[in-house]
């Protein structure tokens, strides 16, 4: 199971700023949030960047990512401050 | 000699405290065309005025106070203005920008900036009223608080005000304008050697003139509904404030931990923008003419006061191991109160905790994570009193006197903001090569491209970190220039729609590729000049509003190269004062060890990339501006310096070491005779 943090404004679409998944990668991962919160929460996870452990997905294999048991996944909505 | 341009008064003020001698300064049209205003403007007043190797701490530093073009014409985010002066943090330049009403004061009032010279012999109130310009005595006001200063003097009137650790000459000392800072480099303490406690500005009805009133009008229009549509300025800012990047920072590990050992914190969600706004957030606030109101004003004790901004959540908060929003507003409060850089002084807290817990420096209650002790430990910092008085020093210095200088995170003696650079790589190159030291802003806020905003690329790779680190460095430089608030810099990178980004899927790889490639564009643009980019590109509305106020066509390539002038000029002004290449670093904790273990990239790779933005840069190999990047930008007059700097040799260096050693003397001497009693 996989610990995945919906972060700013993700958690207020979802309803919840954690929620336990079990996904081989992050696409999987991915397909499995857009069925359970619908099509809103869909369309501002376009717009998320998936940080696993701390890392960008640009930085891995993107969807194709794996995931292991124990890992937190952050949906990340483009923030900006200073 | 006023001016032809559109979007100035004509002429700046400049007082002399120490004769009391009040006078107009002009500035050509050909640099106000060349360096707009602002930081890059102030500058070439200190490059003209200043001469090398003043002591920081004494009545020969000036002050120079400036505004934008664009400042209190209604364009969104234009409420700012500068401070620039050599600094007691760096002893380079220093320059702070802030918002508030000072900066449209001072234009109504018919000025486009102010100079400082001297030093009063009694605490003094500058007045500025209109045309009438008044030296007071301050004298009754010496040893009160930011809030007490400038408490009843009515919406009308803009302040700027000291509080006791300017007085004190603490380091890091800020000038408090209204409830906003100049924060940072230590400019409060140069107020505070002047004996210079509050200024004021009032009177006048002057309306900024526009060459094109109703292009203006249209293009502050559009410009707008820009800000208003992007997700960061229309959406995160308004609603969670900058505290809202906290959660993103922590996320993806740049979020300074402990003294920057780690990059996240456990408890980050208690002093999260989203827990400030469900909590303790009453309303937001803002600058005059600002869409986004990103300010936040929030109930402490049956009290409405500011609420803390991100950085002093990060620094107050993480940085010292703190998980309690309740105890960061209350130390913000005090900050502000006493006048001092939230920034440096959690920085400052961080690295003495570190020294403590090494056993180094002896505090029982300097512990991370333990909040007992810090409102009492702000407070002897501001006032000097025992262990208070090492850490008014600053980080930098504090960890030299207790034996263990690598504790210190800084960059040029200046406190490193709240972003672990060894998330974001490429933001680590901007914290060395930042002029004013280990500042976000003016390193080019990187971070924003690597990690957190709409658009981002690989955070750890070194590729294409220098060149963009430049572009957006001079880019940022030139914003701050014409008066606008850094964060109008945020729709640059815009929000594409999902058919054409997709920031986890195969466009968010092909777009780190691009990212990566724009090394070989910028690069060539650069060598080019200031007529490569005749454009005025619709992401940055700057350009036209410029232009439409000014009455000159300031497209894309001449508005980059005002900032690249700027920050060419700030450069030479650094070596001039005796910084050289060793100055652009950074912590070897930063450079030398690795965040995560797993990720070999995860150190900043200075080594790496600070050649190579010397020479996109076009500097030479120990970041001398090049005599044909000079010529370039149209800076001839700083030829001169260039080669002696050049021809230095190791004995030139040694005495401009030595130069530098006798400031520090002279500083000290200053501090000996500074500290005030002033009441708990």
């Amino acid at each position: 199971m996989a610990t995945v943090k919906l972060l700013s404004h993700m958690a207020t679409a979802a309803g919840t700023a954690e929620v336990e998944i079990e996904a081989a990668t992050v696409g999987r991962l991915i397909r499995i949030l857009e069925e359970r919160f619908g099509d809103e929460f869909g369309t501002l996870l376009k717009a998320c960047k998936v940080i696993v452990n701390g890392r960008s997905v640009v930085a891995l294999k993107l969807k194709r990512t794996p995931l292991r048991p124990g890992d937190e996944v952050s949906l990340l909505p483009p923030l900006a401050g200073g | 000699m006023t001016s032809k341009l559109g979007g100035y008064m004509g002429k700046m003020l400049d007082v002399n405290l120490t004769t009391g001698k009040v006078e107009n300064y002009w500035i050509s049209d050909d640099d106000r065309q060349r360096f707009l205003g602002g930081k890059a403007l102030a500058a070439k007043i200190l490059w003209d005025e200043l001469p090398p190797g003043v002591c920081p701490l004494s009545p020969e530093n000036i002050m120079v106070f400036t505004t934008g073009p664009l400042t209190g014409t209604g364009a969104p985010c234009s409420a700012r203005f500068n401070l620039s002066t050599k600094s007691v943090a760096t002893g380079g330049i220093a320059s702070s920008n802030c918002g508030g009403d000072l900066g449209i004061r001072l234009k109504q009032a018919g000025w486009d900036g102010l100079i400082v010279r001297g030093a009063a012999k009694q605490p003094t109130h500058l007045e500025i009223d209109g045309a009438k310009v008044r030296l007071r005595s301050a004298r009754k006001l010496w040893g009160k608080n930011t809030e007490e200063v400038q408490a009843g003097l009515g919406r009308k009137v803009a302040t700027a005000a000291i509080g006791q650790a300017g007085e004190n000459l603490v380091r890091y000392a800020a000038i408090m304008v209204g409830e906003r800072a100049l924060g940072r480099t230590g400019v409060g303490a140069v107020m505070g050697q002047k004996k210079l406690k509050l200024i004021t500005v009032t009177g006048g009805d002057h309306k900024v003139p526009a060459s094109d009133e109703t292009g203006l009008r249209e293009s502050i229009r559009k410009w707008t509904a820009i800000l208003k549509s992007h997700p960061t300025t229309g959406e995160q800012l308004p609603k969670y404030g900058t505290a809202g990047l906290l959660t993103g920072t922590n996320a993806t590990k740049t979020l300074p931990t402990e003294n920057f050992r780690k990059g996240s914190f456990k408890s980050w969600e208690t002093i999260s923008g989203e827990y400030m706004t469900e909590n303790v957030l009453v309303k937001n606030s803002g600058c005059r003419a600002c869409p986004i109101r990103c300010g936040r004003v929030v109930e402490y004790q049956k009290r409405e006061i500011k609420g803390p901004e991100y950085e002093t959540l990060g620094m107050l908060g993480p940085a010292i191991g703190n998980s309690s929003l309740e105890h960061v507003i209350e130390w913000n409060y005090l900050c502000d109160l006493y006048g001092l850089d939230t920034i440096s002084t959690g920085g400052t807290l961080a690295c003495a905790m570190e020294l403590a817990e090494r056993g180094l420096l002896k505090d029982d209650g300097l512990r991370f994570g333990n909040p007992e002790g810090i409102s009492e430990m702000i407070r002897r910092i501001a006032l000097r009193e025992g262990i208070g008085n090492d850490l008014a020093e600053g980080a930098m210095r504090l960890a030299q006197k207790y034996g263990a200088p690598e504790l210190a995170m800084h960059a040029k003696g200046l406190e490193l903001a709240a972003y672990e650079p060894r998330g974001a790589v490429g933001h680590g190159l901007g914290y060395a090569t930042a002029n004013r030291g280990g500042c976000h802003l003016n390193g080019g806020y990187l971070v924003y491209l690597e990690a957190l905003g709409p658009i981002t690329m690989d955070p750890h790779t070194t590729k294409a970190k220098p060149e963009l680190v430049v572009m957006q460095q001079n880019l940022m430089e030139a914003i701050s220039a014409c008066g606008s608030c850094i964060f109008t810099s945020y729709p640059v990178i815009p929000q594409l729609a999902p058919r054409w980004y997709n920031p986890h899927g195969l466009t968010a790889a092909a777009v780190d590729k691009v990212f990566q490639g724009l090394r070989f564009v910028l690069v060539s643009q650069g060598r080019l000049g200031p007529g490569a980019l005749p454009i005025h590109p619709p992401f940055l509305p700057h350009t036209k509003a410029l232009s439409a106020l000014m009455g000159q066509n300031i497209h894309m390539g001449r508005f980059l190269a005002a900032g690249e002038r700027g920050f060419v000029l700030e450069r030479l002004f650094n070596l001039r004062e005796g910084l050289v290449s060793a100055d652009d670093s950074l912590p070897p904790r930063l450079t030398d060890e690795l965040q995560d273990p797993s990720n070999p990239d995860s150190r900043v790779r200075l080594d790496v990339m600070l050649p190579r933005y010397y020479k996109v840069r076009d500097w030479d190999a120990r970041g001398i501006p090049s005599e044909r990047l000079l010529r370039k930008l149209g800076m001839e007059f700083a030829l001169g310096m260039a080669t002696r700097l050049r021809v230095d040799n190791s004995p030139h260096r040694a005495r401009r070491m030595a130069l530098r050693a006798r400031e520090e003397e002279s500083v000290q001497e200053q501090l000996k005779g500074a500290r005030t009693a002033a009441p708990r």
